[in-house]
């Protein structure tokens, strides 16, 4: 089933770009063109594409550059860069950046087309069944998360796709939620279990904070300390509960953050959104646990 | 291990636009631009949440700031959603460069999540003045320029 998706071919050699296009024509993919990733920017903003195809070396715009700009707009939009000999590295590079995968010019007849088709298959199995959202009634998941930062990005993207298939915000409310959830998972992981104070970011450009990260990432007891977090979410209601085994905090005791003295302060402004952005939060006697709510407002 | 350095690529083309130059620079976080002749910097993540991508905004936009010393800039965050208390710390960084070469720093085009965010730390119209638009902004740093 190829004949519905529409692939968006960019190359800034006309008889490269004329060749990628009628090998996909002739397997039937709808085809559009660009002449460089400045161009497909602009194509990609006023029509709906289902994967990109893309050379390396362009003026204005290179490939490395679009799969950065369409990674960074987190849109769901597979791009396969097609390389010369010689330029492995760069795609290498690409790929950490979040290309789907490369096609060398030099197979591109025998390649390229099974290639689409593995992507665009791969891309449908990760699409959820909209008949079986409609019919999720509850939803419950716990993590036990290491000290990692980098997971964060990801599991916040993972809540923010079960709660867009559970329907009960709107996405102004998850983005609220997603910011939430920043502030305290990151929160966990760095003072909780790490023991790091936000203060070290005012100190040289916070080299010291990332450095003492990275020192106590692999340092017991910080290393061995784990953040849990359970999720739990229904049609009307999210419930997020975040904790960590580190000493905790008072959080009575936490510098208010819009005194005027304390603006330009690195402490408390995260807690501050934290209760901006949740209808309830609640800390445990200890301060190594959160508990935060938030209710469905649609009508 | 040292700290990463960000390998900036500093690749200046300047256009001329209906008599406004416009010089674009290939960073990965963000892009600039001169405005009237005041410099603008239009950040290009979606989110600012990660560790890794406020670290690589705040390396390019003090590389931006110590490479061209600018005495007025505009943050543009017309494509930002999201962003977090630390990237808040690299905006107020970030000010403090600027202030100390004697400038103006503003931030323009927010969505509501994002200026709440501005809003209940008590920075917006504090120690940060957000406007609705650009060219707000632009309004405002000229005006602040004229002789009185």
């Amino acid at each position: 089933m190829t004949g519905a998706s529409r692939i968006l071919v960019v190359e800034d050699s006309p008889c490269q770009l004329l060749q990628i296009q009628m090998l996909l024509e002739s397997a039937g993919y709808d085809v559009a063109t660009a002449e460089d990733g400045q161009g497909a920017i602009e194509a990609i903003r006023t029509s709906t594409f289902d994967l990109v195809v893309t050379d390396l070396e362009m003026p204005r715009l290179d490939g490395l550059g679009l799969v950065r700009a369409i990674f960074a707009q987190d849109l769901d939009l597979p791009v396969i860069l097609t390389t010369a000999s010689g330029s492995e590295l760069i795609a290498a590079e690409t790929l950490h950046a979040g290309a789907a995968s490369y096609v060398p010019k030099d197979n591109i007849s025998s390649i390229l087309v099974p290639t689409v088709a593995r992507i665009l298959e791969l891309k449908q199995a990760a699409q959820p069944d909209p008949r079986l959202a409609i019919c999720v009634h509850s939803v419950q998941v716990e993590w036990k998360l290491d000290n990692d930062l980098k997971l964060v990005p990801n599991l916040i993207r993972r809540i923010e796709s079960i709660l867009s298939e559970l329907g009960i915000y709107d996405p102004s409310a998850r983005l609220q939620v997603a910011m939430a959830l920043d502030e305290a998972l990151t929160n966990a992981m760095v003072h909780g279990n790490l023991e790091v104070s936000s203060e070290l970011r005012r100190i040289e450009e916070g080299r010291p904070y990332s450095q003492q990260i990275q020192e106590r990432q692999s340092l017991a007891p910080y290393r061995d300390r784990r953040v849990t977090f359970c999720f739990q979410a229904n049609r009307s209601t999210a419930t997020f509960t975040i904790g960590d085994e580190g000493p905790g905090f008072q959080v009575n005791e936490v510098s208010d953050p819009t005194d005027s003295a304390n603006l330009e302060r690195e402490g408390g402004r995260g807690l501050l959104l934290i209760n901006t952005f949740m209808d309830q939060v609640i800390h445990n006697e200890c301060g190594n646990k959160i508990v935060m709510i938030k209710h469905c407002k649609k009508g | 291990m040292g700290p990463r350095k960000i390998q900036c690529e500093l690749q200046a083309q300047t256009t001329h636009v209906q008599g406004h130059s416009i010089v674009s620079n290939i960073y990965r976080h963000l892009r600039t631009s001169m405005s009237d002749g005041i410099p603008v910097v239009f950040l290009t993540d979606v989110k600012f949440l990660d560790r890794e991508t406020i670290q690589g905004a705040q390396e390019e936009l003090i590389t931006f700031l110590e490479t061209t010393k600018p005495t007025t800039l505009i943050i543009n965050f017309q494509d930002v959603a999201a962003i977090s208390s630390e990237f808040i710390s690299t905006l107020l960084r970030c000010r403090e460069y600027v202030k100390s070469a004697g400038g103006e720093f503003c931030l323009s085009n927010m969505n509501p999540a994002v200026r709440m965010a501005f809003k209940v730390t008590k920075l917006d119209g504090t120690l940060l003045h957000i406007f609705d638009t650009v060219a707000l902004a632009i309004e405002a740093l000229k005006r602040l320029d004229q002789p009185r």
